[in-house]
């Protein structure tokens, strides 16, 4: 057995999910470190890869194992998540996580794309100063690539009614609201965290 | 300012509309022909690179830089059916995002590049099952298959499209032309999942299926 079994976790989590991993924590993780990293990392996926690889680099001199709460957001993740003390959430974008594959795909196929409470409240930055997009073109990418927003309400926040319609207007789709259990989220890092115990255990 | 600059500035604005009025422009002076080559294939590889490597271009640019292709590509083809232009019939190609890929894009880019260069398209859209490719390659007798996948994670399921090719013996009749993102930063990838080639761009791609195609019926020759 690894002298790292006793090596305390360390999770770096996409700020996208701080609220609801906050709610999770005290009931299932009451002693795991967390550091959320802001989530317009994820707009410039570059940016994203070089400052988790600065974080990972970091923990690993402290002699922490990593937990990486991400889905494969930049080309660098299978490269941090593939160095010796490191697991990655099993799940290719946050909406996967949080809605579990199955879900994520039937949901995915019906045109949907997905808003975070996190992430819906600056829809506006998000579009026309990070993406560049203005109405005219927003409403051509959105319209070409999805028919309909899916806030995904997980309970944890109030829903912004207001900005998802702005948000829809901008977009020129409609809006629906979509109640999520917070179970998928919670089984993801949670089975994450059993790898590490078991390839500890493996070592 | 050269037309390729000048070009990008628009696209750099996201004007969609000033940078058609541009490519309209040179291709009444030109000729739509030349607009391919000469504008829109350096144009779109530099847009690509810088996209991938620095922070200088956002999703609108490179949505803009999509559509304004898109827009002369239909122009060009409306040349085509008048006859102002050569159209080749190329065969049928089948086309999808990879299982669990939701990234369409490009995929819908390269749709319409393929379909400028003479080819009927069969676009199978996202998440597509490796045996949905492979049956409906058969049915419309495709010689290539195009696969797209936006990131590693999604890129690795390509391999299951491979064994459902070979399982059914058909590997070598049917070419597999694999491309996304994460192949322009991951050398090799394309073999390591069972590709048989890449194109860093929808006008390489073009290439790509014309040389796929031809290796398939010279697999097909052979006896």
């Amino acid at each position: 057995m690894s002298s790292t079994l006793q090596q305390p976790v360390v999770a770096l989590c996409c700020a996208v999910f701080q609220a609801e991993i906050e709610a999770l924590r005290q009931g299932n993780w009451p002693g795991m470190a967390i550091r959320y990293q802001s989530s317009m990392l994820h707009m410039k996926p570059e940016k994203l890869a070089s400052h988790l690889d600065r974080l990972v680099e970091e923990e690993i001199r402290h002699g922490n194992t990593i937990l990486l709460i991400y889905g494969d957001c930049c080309m660098g993740m299978a490269a941090l998540a593939s160095k010796p003390g490191v697991i990655r959430t099993r799940g290719n974008n946050c909406c996967d996580l949080l809605l579990g594959r199955e879900e994520y795909r039937k949901l995915s196929h019906t045109g949907a794309f997905f808003l975070f409470p996190e992430w819906a409240k600056r829809w506006h930055r998000i579009f026309s100063v990070e993406l560049g997009l203005n109405q005219t073109n927003a409403a051509g990418l959105m319209g070409d690539m999805h028919r309909k927003l899916v806030y995904l309400d997980t309970g944890v926040l109030p829903v912004p009614a207001t900005e998802l319609q702005e948000c829809s207007d901008y977009c020129g789709l409609p809006w629906e609201i979509l109640q999520v259990s917070l179970e998928p989220l919670r089984a993801a890092i949670q089975q994450a965290l059993n790898t590490i115990t078991s390839v500890e255990n493996f070592e | 300012m050269n037309i390729q600059k000048a070009l990008i500035a628009m696209i750099q604005q996201a004007d969609r509309h000033g940078a058609g009025q541009l490519l309209e422009a040179w291709g009444d002076e030109h000729g739509y022909e030349r607009l391919l080559i000469e504008v829109l294939e350096p144009t779109l590889l530099t847009i690509g690179e810088e996209w991938l490597s620095s922070e200088a271009f956002t999703l609108a640019q490179a949505y803009v830089a999509a559509k304004v292709a898109e827009d002369a590509l239909l122009k060009i083809a409306e040349r085509k059916k008048d006859g102002a232009i050569s159209s080749p019939n190329r065969g049928a190609v089948v086309i999808g995002n990879v299982e669990e890929d939701f990234h369409s894009l490009g995929r819908r880019m390269l749709g319409i590049f393929l379909a400028s260069d003479g080819w009927v398209v069969h676009d199978l859209g996202n998440d597509v099952p490796a045996d949905t490719f492979v049956d409906k390659a058969v049915e419309v007798g495709a010689r290539v298959i195009g696969v797209s996948a936006m990131m590693l994670t999604t890129a690795h399921n390509i391999k299951q499209l491979r064994a459902e090719l070979d399982r059914r013996g058909l590997s070598g009749h049917i070419q597999l032309a694999v491309g996304g993102a994460v192949f322009l930063v991951r050398p090799g990838l394309d073999l390591e999942v069972g590709g048989d080639g890449t194109a860093r761009t929808a006008l390489e791609a073009m290439a790509l299926f014309r040389r796929l195609s031809e290796a398939s019926a010279r697999k097909e020759a052979t006896p």
